[in-house]
């Protein structure tokens, strides 16, 4: 069939024909903000970013404003659903933090002095006139709140917990509780009885922080009943007294999706039978274990992150704590350190194996986590923990398809000091040599087949890497 | 050359080669879909856009033309490897193209965009309303949106007063 020469060009070929009546309808108008859709809404409004544009938008409209809110409470909430087993802790990304308003006291002389001068306190936030009437609706667009108990008083060494602040925090939660679907919850020194009293009120809670709550004694009798928080699914807890975790663990252990601690779980009534993500970090506790909570408490583990920055495992610990893990992990993230092994033979020079058969001790049958994707994992400080890794730990994971090495930067010092000559300027300009080599002496696209690129992170979080992909390494490094 | 005929919810035909055509990730499929079920390979394939009319669909179909030779963009971009639509600016050719536009044609290109799978297009019309957002007043977005303030009683006044808490943060 021979066509005539027709370039690319687009051809009206005829008027309209018949076209189809449009009649009226209830829909929106054609090119109206309205006719589209929410997800396409959100990709514009998401490109808007000052958080002055954002609050603008609320006055344009309900509709807006509605739109907004609900954005707005996705985004707090992804503080807590967006699964980031780097990140530390405090490095929840500032964007995300600044739509959650931080309420705390703020301390204010009352009396005279000849009249009982005394220290209360007041929220920062002056503008809570709305307190006096808080049937108008809630005050918090983003339906989140971050309340701190501890009194900013300038000049002062300790924080200062004035008398009412118990009181203020009460009332805050009694008047507008239910209208927060997130919240943190900080700095409550003997604060248990407290705890329990806001949390009675957040009927609709879905994302909670608990930071640095202590318990005055460490009784553990007479502990307060927490009360039931039916949509609770996401919870972070970190630098409480044991009690407290305890305590909160048993409480909701059954109902969370997720749940990020500083504490290693021993015992929980209840297993965690909807548990998807768990990332546990620790960096002062030592003997840091793998929570062993009977047979099978995470039945649908699927992310799972440990971050401990000063325990040393031996590997054969390691080893038998990894084997341990569910088999549904799909994202496994092992930042740890092992016991480092030096090896006379490599410390001599740039460290062939002279006998290839040399390692082979260490081959272990392979414990298939066959669904794990994505794999983190220390990185070698030496070519023994790159064989290590490519024998005794890559083999239980075949089917990953991202390799993470996560380095923190303070080990860049020790290991300028410790290590021979080859692995010292690993930092330096040529990275990409350090990292086939790596790969080389592990093996590690041999082992695991479907690997496609290799990341090295620098400092342990999501900021500062290097990707390097299969096609990278070619064949016969060096 | 290969084409296929692109008909829009108003009836108009548009002839364009298949290559062009292939640039839109939905008329591919449909283009793929028609060869599977065609037993003459060298039947031309039609395909009927319910929900975008010809104006439109002359926009879009214009726009690829003259995108015909970039990189075509996979729907989900990773932002972390930094191939956004950062990298893909505007050229001179785009910003002549959208600057006559009402603000509702945009609209519409954009649900067409969406609707055809051309990532470009989408990115670059949803830029544009962003822009016609950021940093302006509310009765400036008002007017450009045609929207009317629908708050009842004291609402906007309520929301002012909710934003100022969350604001003064």
């Amino acid at each position: 069939m021979e066509e005539k020469e027709m370039k690319t060009g687009i051809h009206f070929v005829n008027p309209a024909p018949a076209p189809m009546e449009v009649e009226p309808t209830e829909a929106p108008i054609m090119g109206s903000w309205d006719s589209l859709p929410p997800e396409l809404q959100e990709i514009i409004l998401g490109k808007v970013d000052t958080s002055k544009d954002f609050f603008n938008i609320r006055l344009v409209h309900p509709k807006w404003r509605d739109f907004v809110d609900s954005y707005l409470e996705q985004q707090c909430l992804s503080v807590w659903t967006t699964w980031n087993p780097f990140a530390d802790r405090f490095s929840s990304p500032r964007s995300l933090l600044h739509f959650i308003p931080v309420m705390t006291p703020v301390p204010v002389w009352v009396g005279t002095p000849s009249n009982d001068l005394r220290l209360i306190a007041e929220w920062n936030h002056r503008s809570l006139p709305l307190v006096e009437n808080p049937k108008l609706g809630s005050p918090f667009p983003g339906s989140s709140i971050h309340i701190t108990a501890e009194c900013k008083y300038p000049g002062a060494w300790h924080p200062y917990l004035a008398p009412n602040t118990m009181t203020m925090a009460k009332d805050l939660c009694l008047n507008y509780g239910h209208y927060f679907t997130s919240i943190i919850l900080s700095e409550f020194n003997n604060g248990l009885e407290l705890l329990c009293d806001i949390l009675v009120n957040l009927t609709n809670l879905k994302a909670l922080t608990v930071n640095n709550v202590m318990l005055a004694s460490s009784s553990t009798d007479d502990l307060p009943t927490l009360p039931p928080l039916p949509n609770l699914t996401h919870l972070k807890i970190f630098s409480l007294t044991s009690g407290v975790s305890q305590l909160l663990l048993n409480a909701y252990s059954g109902q969370l999706v997720s749940l990020e601690t500083s504490i290693f779980i021993r015992r929980c009534v209840q297993p965690f039978n909807n548990l998807k993500e768990l990332k546990l970090q620790a960096n002062i506790k030592p003997n840091l274990s793998f929570p062993q909570l009977g047979p099978n408490p995470f039945p649908v583990l699927q992310n799972f992150s440990v971050i401990h920055s000063s325990q040393t495992f031996e590997w054969k610990e390691l080893i038998e704590q990894v084997d341990s893990l569910p088999r549904t992990l799909v994202n496994f993230h092992l930042d740890v350190k092992v016991k480092k092994e030096v090896e006379e033979e490599e410390m001599e020079m740039d460290g062939f194996v002279k006998n290839p058969n040399y390692y082979e001790q260490e081959v272990v049958v392979p414990n298939n986590f066959t669904e794990v994707t994505t794999l983190s994992l220390f990185f070698p400080q030496n070519r023994r923990e790159a064989v290590k890794i490519g024998t005794m730990i890559l083999p239980k994971f075949p089917n990953i398809t991202e390799l993470n090495l996560v380095r923190f930067q303070y080990d860049y010092v020790e290991s300028l000091e410790e290590v021979d000559g080859i692995w010292a300027h690993r930092y330096d300009t040529d990275s990409k040599t350090v990292v086939r080599r790596v790969e080389a002496a592990g093996q590690f696209l041999r082992v695991c087949p479907k690997l496609k690129k290799i990341k090295v992170h620098l400092r342990g979080d999501n900021s500062g890497y290097y990707v390097f992909y299969k096609d990278d390494f070619g064949e016969g490094v060096e | 050359m290969a084409l296929v005929r692109v008909i829009s919810s108003d009836g108009a035909a548009f002839l364009v080669s298949q290559r062009l055509a292939k640039r839109s990730g939905k008329l591919k499929t449909e283009i793929e879909t028609f060869r599977k079920s065609s037993d003459n390979s060298e039947a031309q394939p039609e395909i009927r856009i319910v929900t975008i009319r010809a104006e439109i669909l002359r926009l879009v179909l214009q726009w690829l033309q003259q995108h015909q030779n970039d990189p075509v963009l996979p729907a989900n971009q990773n932002e972390q490897d930094g191939r956004g639509d950062a990298e893909m600016g505007q050229s001179q050719w785009d910003r002549d193209f959208l600057a006559p536009m009402d603000l509702g044609i945009v609209m519409e290109l954009i649900l067409a965009a969406n609707h055809l799978e051309v990532k470009g297009l989408l990115d670059i019309t949803c830029k544009l309303v962003e822009s016609k957002i950021t940093g302006r007043t509310v009765d400036e977005i008002r007017t450009a949106f045609k929207l009317k303030s629908d708050f009842k009683g004291n609402e906007e006044e309520q929301t002012r007063l909710e934003n100022r808490w969350c604001v003064e943060n």
